[in-house]
C-alpha cells in the first residue's frame, strides 16, 4: 500500500519503500490495529516535536504521513473508535501547521527532494494550495536533478506537471511531463493518463489519442474511452476503425497465464492458478509496507 | 475471483490478516519467485485479468486513477464476452 511520500513511478519490488511503514500497514488485526494508532499519535507528537525544534523537514514528513493515512482509509478499515480520533488528530492538525510548513518550504534548502515531493504531490493531487504547491515541486524537480537519480527525478516532474495541469496551466505542464515520462524506469498507467490529460489540456489531442489508443489496449476505461472518443470525432475520425485497432492490439497482448501453485496465508493447502480455471480471476501483485 | 499475491513473501504476517481486513479472496504468498521470474512483475501495483481460459486479457501497471470502476468495468466485459470483440 503506498501512502504519502510521493511513490517513485513504480514502487520496485522488495524495497521498503515508506519512511512510516506502521502508518503504512495496512494490517488491520486488533495487534496490527492498537500498533497503527500508537504510531499516528507518535507521528503527531514527533510532529510537534520537530516543529519545536526546527527540524522543519522531519515535521513535513511526518505531516505527509498523517495527512496520507487519512487519505488512504476513507471507509475506515479500522475497528471501533480508533479511525475518528485519527481523523481528528489529523485534521486538528493540519489546518495550523500546513501554512506555516509551506511558507517556511518556499526558503528551505534540504538535499533531499522527498520532503518537497511529498508535500508537493499531495497538495497537488488533492488540488489544494496549487499556488504553493508548483514553486515546491519545481524545487523538488532541481533537489532531484542534483542528486542525478533518474527514478526520484522521473517522479517529481510528474508531480510538478500534475500541478501546473491542476492549476490550469496545462501548456507549462507539458515539458516536464514529457521528460518524467521519458526518464521512467517501468512504464506506469497513471503517468501515461497524466501525459494524456495534459496534451488534451493544452489543445494537442493528436498526441493524446495514441496514448488513449495504447491504454485501452492493456485495459478498459470508461473514462478514457469517452476521452478519445471525443478527440476522433472532433477531428473527423472513425471510431469503428480506432476501436478495430485497440481489438486487434488487445487480441494479440493475449497470453496464456503460467500456472503455479503458492502457500496461502491463511494456511491449508496451497493455490494453484488452475484451481480457479473457468472463473475470470483478477491477479493482484502487491507487497506489504 | 481475485487472487492476491504478496510479492515480497512475508509469511510472519498476523495469521488472522485476512479476516480481519475483511478480504473474503485468498492472499498467497510467493515463496518462489513467480512473479518477477515468471510473470515478470516489475512493481506493485500489478493487477491481471484472466479469462475463463486462463488467459490475460488486461494488465494495469501501477496505479491508476479510477482504479476500481476501471477493473469493474474490465471484469464485467469479460463475463460478457466483450473484451475483445468491440465496444
Amino acid at each position: 500500500m503506498h501512502v504519502m511520500i510521493r511513490r517513485s513511478p513504480i514502487p520496485t519490488l522488495g524495497v521498503g519503500l515508506l519512511l512510516f511503514g506502521l502508518i503504512a500497514s495496512t494490517g488491520c488485526s486488533r495487534k496490527e490495529e492498537s500498533r497503527t494508532v500508537a504510531s499516528v499519535r507518535a507521528t503527531q507528537a514527533d510532529t510537534v516535536a520537530f516543529s519545536a525544534a526546527g527540524r522543519l523537514e522531519d515535521e513535513a514528513q511526518r505531516l505527509a504521513a498523517l495527512q496520507g493515512f487519512v487519505k488512504t482509509r476513507p471507509n475506515n478499515p479500522l475497528s471501533g473508535e480508533a479511525y475518528p480520533e485519527i481523523v481528528a488528530l489529523a485534521s486538528k492538525l493540519a489546518p495550523e501547521t500546513v501554512p506555516s510548513i509551506l511558507k517556511s518550504f518556499m526558503q528551505s534548502d534540504f538535499n533531499s527532494p522527498d520532503p518537497y515531493n511529498a508535500i508537493g504531490w499531495n497538495l497537488a493531487d488533492a488540488g489544494e494550495q496549487l499556488d504553493l504547491a508548483v514553486p515546491i515541486l519545481v524545487k523538488a524537480v532541481a533537489k532531484a536533478r542534483a542528486a542525478g537519480d533518474s527514478t526520484g527525478l522521473s517522479s517529481c516532474l510528474d508531480s510538478e506537471a500534475w500541478a501546473r495541469f491542476k492549476a490550469g496551466d496545462a501548456k507549462s505542464a507539458v515539458a516536464p511531463m514529457e521528460e518524467a515520462r521519458r526518464l521512467a524506469r517501468v512504464s506506469d498507467d497513471e503517468m501515461e493518463q497524466h501525459m494524456a490529460f495534459i496534451y488534451e489540456s493544452a489543445q494537442m489531442p493528436e498526441k493524446a489519442q495514441p496514448i488513449y489508443t495504447a491504454l485501452l489496449s492493456h485495459m478498459e476505461n470508461p473514462d478514457l474511452r469517452e476521452r478519445l472518443t471525443r478527440i476522433v470525432t472532433a477531428a473527423g475520425g472513425s471510431m469503428a476503425s480506432v476501436n478495430a485497432g485497440i481489438n486487434r492490439r488487445r487480441a494479440e497482448g493475449v497470453q496464456p497465464a503460467t500456472d503455479f501453485t503458492l502457500p496461502s496465508l491463511a494456511g491449508g493447502k496451497p493455490l494453484s492458478l488452475s484451481d480457479f480455471r473457468g472463473k475470470v480471476v483478477l491477479l493482484n501483485f502487491w507487497h506489504y509496507t | 475471483m481475485i487472487l492476491s499475491i504478496d510479492t515480497a513473501n512475508k509469511p510472519d504476517l498476523d495469521t488472522g490478516f485476512t479476516q480481519k481486513l475483511g478480504v473474503t479472496f485468498p492472499i498467497i504468498l510467493d515463496d518462489k519467485n513467480v512473479s518477477r521470474g515468471v510473470y515478470k512483475i516489475l512493481g506493485t501495483p500489478t493487477n491481471l485479468l484472466i479469462d475463463r481460459e486462463g488467459k490475460i486479457v488486461f494488465r494495469h501497471l501501477g496505479f491508476a486513477p479510477g482504479g476500481e470502476k476501471v477493473l469493474d468495468a474490465e471484469v464485467e466485459a469479460m463475463v460478457k464476452g466483450l473484451a475483445l470483440q468491440g465496444t
